[in-house]
């Protein structure tokens, strides 16, 4: 880097992070199988794969589809559990010195509360992030980001559980995120975190059917950047805890967009599994855009806050 | 265990037979440290590119002199592309990968394969832990790689589906011979309802086999996932990691 020091150091929400990129939930795995590729210290932390309270298998193969500059899935939220994840994963992920996110799941507001309590006692987690993409059985599958009511009694649910930092995923798969983004905020979120996988299909025309033998799965990649993009603007605008921004994000531009929007950090998903090192590589070319562009700090970087360019704009959002 | 992510360089890539290359490429493990069965996921370098978005997984077919090789098949887009590829040219590479065939040493072990299943067999007879391989084919233009494979103190014996060259059938039925002779174990590598009749073979007769799966994989080393098989007693384990080479007993086949 030049003569210029940047400082790359955010905040969220009560978190203090080195820097502004982190690992995404299901693509890092439980951070230990990236260790050959990539030092854990180098990114602002790890969000482990999402775990519920039991064991739970996912779905049947095949499980991913690769399309145009994307990715579909259908993992089915397959995890070792929480015990499993507490005796034999959480220690060594510790030991390599990662600031570590536990992304959590669950059928009921009960079971992510549960979850939430059974974590409490583990040290050395730095926060949770609650994946409200999940279907909630009790309101015949709709997925609780979906509802904001719903979402809103998980997260009341898990913070009466939680006293650290509580991040909330959102899902984009609803007519105005910033709706299910005011509900948590409401309920006692500290952050929200988006966008989640965007549902959709591929079919093989030769064998005629369906390409993931759960017919739906989630897309992720290039691909849905510019609706990751979009939803993190309308999200920054819309409420006052600060905003995760994560889809498609490959390269420090595309980290960037991110920043620029009004997002406090982001997070690498399918980047990862393309190229296992791509997290380090995108702190450094933010680190390098920084230097060339003068900026000092990287919480300074939202469009709005960028000396010159449209001062003031994000907070005249935020009062309306 | 040694695995890097690297941009490594072309020494060679050329077709050995309709549609199918073999490609060398500069690897720091591809002396002592990767082990047969092993995989690397493979991308030509298009940088600033996102389509294909991931690697593909390829097997080691033989390391050597600091360059590991592969061989493929020209099936879509990775494949394709890969297949442009000339010497001196850069590709993106992680590995090597999962878990690899056990050393039986000093065991009678018998490796059946079909398609581009031969294409860990080279590694293998470099480090002596195979002694014979069947080989299955649909006819005989389907052979044509087999002269390209360097393997040295092993015998091949061949079976076509239309009889052009060796046994007129499956290379299933050349197997009972050896279960009945005793072999010591099975390796297989191929179509998965010829591992699936190999492997049930096998278990009728208590010989130990290993079977190399195939499965949709995005990033090859545990991260995603993604590559999940059906285990016997249910649950899934994951080729990348769990495998691809895999004690076939633990398979629900289906
Ligand atoms: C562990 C492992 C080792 C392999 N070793 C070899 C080898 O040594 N030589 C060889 O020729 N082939 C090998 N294959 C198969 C090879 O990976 C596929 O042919 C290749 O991924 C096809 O990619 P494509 O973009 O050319 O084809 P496309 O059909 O365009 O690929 C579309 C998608 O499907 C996936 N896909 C397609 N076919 C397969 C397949 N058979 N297995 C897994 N994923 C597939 C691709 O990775 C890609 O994501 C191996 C597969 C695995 C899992
Ligand atoms: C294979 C795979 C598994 C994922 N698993 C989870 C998960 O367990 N929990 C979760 O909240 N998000 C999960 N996600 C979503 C990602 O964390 C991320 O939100 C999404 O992929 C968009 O980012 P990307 O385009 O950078 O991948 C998963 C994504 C992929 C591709």
């Amino acid at each position: 880097m030049g003569a210029m020091s940047v400082d790359m150091s955010v905040e969220l929400g009560g978190l203090k992070l080195s820097n502004p990129v982190l690992l995404a939930s299901g693509t890092c795995g439980y951070g230990l199988e990236l260790t050959p590729f990539l030092d854990l210290r180098r990114v602002g932390g790890v969000v482990v794969k999402g775990i519920s309270l039991e064991p739970r298998d996912g779905n049947p193969p095949p499980r991913l589809a690769e399309t145009p500059c994307g990715l579909l899935n259908s993992i089915g939220l397959e995890n070792v559990g929480a015990e499993r994840f507490l005796s034999s994963r959480l220690p060594q992920l510790l030991a390599t010195g990662a600031t570590v996110i536990v992304n959590i799941l669950g059928s009921s507001a009960e079971e992510y509360a549960a979850i939430a309590a059974r974590l409490r006692d583990a040290e050395g987690i730095s926060a949770l992030e609650v994946n409200i993409s999940c279907p909630n059985v009790k309101a015949g599958g709709v997925a609780f980001g979906q509802d904001p009511r719903a979402a809103a009694q998980v997260v009341e649910a898990v913070r009466k559980e939680w006293g650290r930092t509580l991040i909330v995923k959102l899902s984009p798969n609803v007519t105005d995120v910033t709706e299910i983004a005011r509900a948590v905020e409401a309920a006692g979120a500290d952050a929200v975190s988006l966008i989640n996988t965007l549902l959709g299909m591929a079919i093989d025309v030769e064998q005629r059917r369906p390409v993931l033998a759960n017919t739906f799965g989630g897309l992720s990649g290039p691909a849905i950047r510019p609706v990751a993009v979009r939803m993190v603007w309308q999200t920054v605008r819309a409420v006052k805890i600060p905003v995760i921004g994560i889809g498609g994000i490959a390269s420090a531009r595309d980290a960037l967009e991110f920043l620029l929007a009004g997002a406090s950090a982001v997070q690498v998903g399918t980047a990862t599994l393309a190229d296992p090192g791509a997290a380090a590589r995108i702190v450094e070319g933010i680190e390098e855009y920084m230097a060339r562009h003068s900026i000092t700090s990287v919480s300074g970087l939202a469009i709005g806050q960028v000396p010159g360019r449209r001062a003031g704009a994000r907070f005249v959002w935020r009062l309306q | 265990m040694g695995r890097t992510s690297v941009s490594a360089r072309v020494v060679e890539n050329r077709p050995i037979a309709p549609g199918i290359y073999r490609m060398g490429i500069e690897a720091p493990w591809a002396d002592g440290l990767v082990m047969p069965g092993q995989f690397c996921m493979l991308q030509a370098a298009c940088p600033g590119s996102s389509d294909p978005l991931l690697k593909r997984p390829l097997s080691v077919h033989d390391a050597e002199d600091g360059v590991a090789w592969f061989l493929y098949r020209v099936v879509g887009k990775g494949t394709g592309l890969l297949a442009r590829l000339v010497k001196g040219d850069m590709v993106a590479a992680v590995g090597p990968l999962g878990q690899p065939f056990p050393s039986l040493a000093g065991r009678r072990v018998v490796f059946v394969a079909g398609g581009m299943g031969v294409a860990p067999l080279p590694l293998l007879a470099r480090r002596r832990r195979v002694m014979k391989v069947l080989l299955g084919a649909r006819r005989e233009e389907e052979l044509a790689v087999l002269d390209v494979l360097d393997l040295p103190g092993i015998e091949v014996e061949i079976a076509t589906e239309d009889g052009s060259v060796g046994h007129k059938g499956l290379v299933t039925d050349l197997l009972p011979p050896f279960l009945e002779g005793g072999v010591e174990a099975v390796f297989t590598c191929g179509p998965m309802p010829m591992m699936r009749e190999v492997s049930r073979m096998c278990g009728a007769r208590g010989t130990a086999c290993w079977a190399s799966l195939e499965a949709a994989m995005a990033c090859g080393s545990g991260l995603c996932m993604g590559c999940a098989v059906r285990k016997a007693g249910g649950g899934y384990l994951h080729v990348c990691s769990d495998g691809p080479v895999v004690d076939a007993a633990v398979i629900a086949w289906g």
